[in-house]
């Protein structure tokens, strides 16, 4: 059966990560990722069944919670959030996928809307967010490694990929 | 120093060097699979995950403590991402746990049933992998690894053989020997300290169990069987009784129901060791060449001694192991006197040892050609065979070791624990019994824990400086400062295993805290109960040394490379 588009993102994602960029060395990464991209794979229906979903919502936020590093949280996050946002933007996805051209953009927080919450900064996988709550953050670009949680956890969209 | 809070219970610390070290003390028993308080940390199981108040969740293996903390260790979260982890890791493991040999002793299986895993919701996506068979010491099963990598850092951190390491990434990571070479092919010394720290059945001891039931079910043959020092205070560990309980009057009430014929302790072995190493001490040290002297008891140190710092090769003592010298006198022994039906001698030396079961085969484990020790069993091994049979140490009868070779030191048996080699031949330069003088060298620090130690010694005006090593990577360091003239001794011991040979490879694993130190008292304890502590005043070594030995000293018990000796 033909897989719906969020779903061959996300194992578009998978595949990538697991084939080529997964270190190995944490269970929760290495297993988790490969065990993600099992389910979706293995799923007959184009889109994740809810029961599916759930066990990929559950192995997503386990990856999300004890990774050792951001770029296997990064991973989950991109695929949670692919299939969660089905039929939004899929802008999303194309612009978290790490490679090459990551070097071309950055996040930025725009100050105006930035409310300090402190939020990005409490989910930053690097500590790359630092401000003092009810100011504007700031994020130093030499330590972001670009996963956008940041940008998925401001309530305020003021977030924001910029080339 | 300094307090945190764990699950709302404020928790002082002083210098422990993680978090998670913390919450044990706390008396929270936090599952993990690749934390080994004596290895570096590594990070990778990540089921110590903790969370803090402002929503951190981190692994508490890789945090220091710091002041002011406050950390929950078992939300419903948490115990949900445990279960998830280990049913994560059961879906890609070789999951034939009825016929694993670590079944019922596996750490994953123990994790899975504590944790409550009672189905595996993902699909199974185990990889098969060649069983590496090579090795004449330990059997690695890769599809039964988990990559937690305790085998790798035992192999380098403590005895820096560096055997074994990681090889690939992502799903496709395996530890195997560079190269995916054998292990036989690698400089792997067969101390079995890996298996030791093994969670699961992923290495394993290279087991002879079959060939030694069907020895013992030959009516053409007599299987004798010597027991080494350490193997004493460790089986009991596996029949209920207090860790480090001496039980050797039981076993050898057990063996002889087993089928072995005679039973000897190695300690006897050992007496002769002390004898012919403790004239070969004084002979270097009056000719003042090949100093300083090193042990040749432990075949793992030895093995390490020529793959890694062969120039040393020359001050390596030319005595055989106590069991190569035991068993090279038993087989002349029933050459002298066969047995009265005919049959042949099978000669089985149980160990607490693994690289034992490789020492046997080496050309200078011969004599006349022949193979002294037909085999070696490792004390997990015979515990196997014991539990097979049906037999149980505890509750069975006390008898005594065998004559004729049933006559042992104090000396022999102390020989299981690191510093007892030392001591056993220093004890043997003192003339007489003298008990100040005895007394004083137990006060040295051939009795301390450290990995490394010396001291000195004082023998008839002269001082004797020696120094106790145990595990691998302090008998590198200790080489490498020789090699370097930044330190000079005289004899120094040298055990592969950290502890010495109570804490060998073949011994029963353990999560008990105090092991080493109560199975190396407990030697202790037999040597304050015998008379005789001193090789020299074993009456039976004058008496062997009269008949079987006169003349065949060198040969039977020294290691006598390329001579007639090896096997053709």
């Amino acid at each position: 059966m033909e897989k719906s588009p969020e779903t061959q993102k996300a194992l578009a994602v998978l595949e990538k990560f697991t084939s080529d960029q997964c270190c190995g060395k944490c269970i929760s990464c290495r297993e988790g990722t490969r065990q993600m991209q099992q389910i979706l794979s293995d799923s007959s229906s184009p889109f994740p069944e809810p029961e599916e979903m759930a066990l990929l919502s559950e192995l997503g936020a386990l990856i999300d919670h004890t990774a050792r590093c951001g770029l296997g949280k990064s991973i989950a996050r991109q695929v949670l959030s692919v299939l969660e946002h089905r039929g939004g933007d899929e802008r999303v996805i194309e612009e978290y996928l790490p490679g090459p051209y990551q070097e071309l953009i950055f996040f930025d927080i725009d100050p105006r809307r930035c409310k300090g919450c402190s939020k990005c900064a409490r989910n930053c996988p690097v500590n790359a967010i630092s401000g003092v709550v009810k100011k504007p953050f700031v994020i130093d670009h030499e330590t972001c490694i670009k996963c956008g949680t940041c940008m998925m956890n401001c309530k305020f969209g003021a977030i924001s990929i910029k080339d | 120093m300094g307090s945190m809070t764990i699950d709302g219970i404020r928790v002082e610390f002083t210098d422990e060097t993680n978090v998670l070290t913390v919450i044990r003390k706390a008396g929270i028993d936090l599952p993990t699979l690749c934390y080994v308080s004596e290895l570096s940390v590594y990070g990778a199981c990540r089921l110590c995950t903790v969370k803090d108040d402002e929503g951190r969740y981190f692994a508490s293996c890789t945090v220091r403590p710091r002041e002011g903390m406050n950390i929950e260790t078992n939300t419903p979260e948490l115990r949900r991402y445990r279960r998830t982890l280990l049913e994560l890791l059961l879906a890609s493991h070789d999951r034939d746990c009825t016929t694993c040999n670590k079944n019922g002793e596996c750490h994953l299986q123990n994790l899975a049933e504590r944790m409550g895993v009672r189905n595996v919701r993902f699909k199974s996506v185990q990889e098969r992998h060649e069983v590496d068979n090579s090795s004449n010491c330990i059997v690695r099963t890769p599809s039964k690894c988990i990559l937690c990598g305790d085998c790798v850092r035992m192999c380098d951190n403590i005895q820096s053989v560096d055997a074994l390491d990681f090889a690939g990434k992502g799903v496709a990571t395996l530890v195997t020997p560079a190269y995916n070479r054998r292990l036989a092919d690698t400089d792997c010394v067969g101390c079995g300290q890996c298996r030791v720290v093994c969670p699961t059945g992923a290495i394993s001891i290279k087991s002879d169990v079959e060939a030694v039931w069907a020895a013992l079910a030959d009516p053409t043959v007599r299987v004798v069987a010597q027991v080494a020092p350490a193997v004493r205070t460790a089986i009991g560990d596996r029949f209920g009784f207090p860790v480090g309980k001496n039980v050797m009057n039981r076993l050898v009430t057990v063996m002889h129901r087993l089928g072995f014929e005679e039973v000897y302790d190695t300690a006897f072995g050992a007496d002769l060791t002390v004898a012919e190493e403790s004239r070969e001490l004084q002979e270097r040290l009056a000719s003042g060449e090949r100093l300083p002297l090193f042990t040749s008891c432990c075949p793992a140190w030895v093995r390490f001694c020529e793959k890694k710092h062969p120039d040393f090769i020359p001050n390596l003592s030319t005595c055989r192991s106590p069991m190569q010298m035991f068993g090279a006198v038993l087989r002349a022994w029933d050459r002298e006197a066969p047995d009265e039906k005919g049959r042949r001698l099978v000669s089985v030396a149980i160990m607490p040892c693994t690289a034992k079961k490789d020492e046997i085969l080496r050309p200078e484990s011969h004599t006349m050609g022949v193979q002294d020790v037909d085999f070696v069993l490792t004390t997990e091994e015979l515990t196997g065979m014991i539990q097979a049979y049906g037999l149980n140490l505890n509750g069975a009868e006390k008898d005594a070791a065998d004559m004729p070779f049933g006559i042992t030191s104090g000396a022999g048996i102390i020989f299981g624990s690191s510093g007892g080699v030392t001591e056993a031949v220093l004890r043997n330069l003192i003339s007489g019994h003298d008990r100040a003088k005895l007394d004083e060298l137990k006060r040295t620090a051939v009795r301390s824990e450290a990995g490394m130690r010396e001291f000195t010694f004082t023998h008839q005006g002269r001082d004797i400086r020696a120094a106790v090593v145990s595990g691998l990577r302090n008998a590198d360091n200790l080489l490498n400062a020789i090699r370097e003239g930044r330190e000079h001794y005289d004899f120094v011991e040298f055990m592969a295993c950290p502890g010495g040979c109570v804490m060998g490879g073949g011994q029963p694993v353990s999560t008990h805290g105090e092991l080493f130190r109560r199975r190396r008292d407990a030697l202790y304890e037999a040597d304050i109960n015998m008379q005789i502590k001193k090789t020299s005043e074993n009456p039976l070594l004058d008496t062997l040394y009269a008949t079987l030995l006169k003349g065949r000293e060198h040969e039977l018990l020294h290691r006598n490379t390329g001579g007639e000796n090896t096997p053709a």
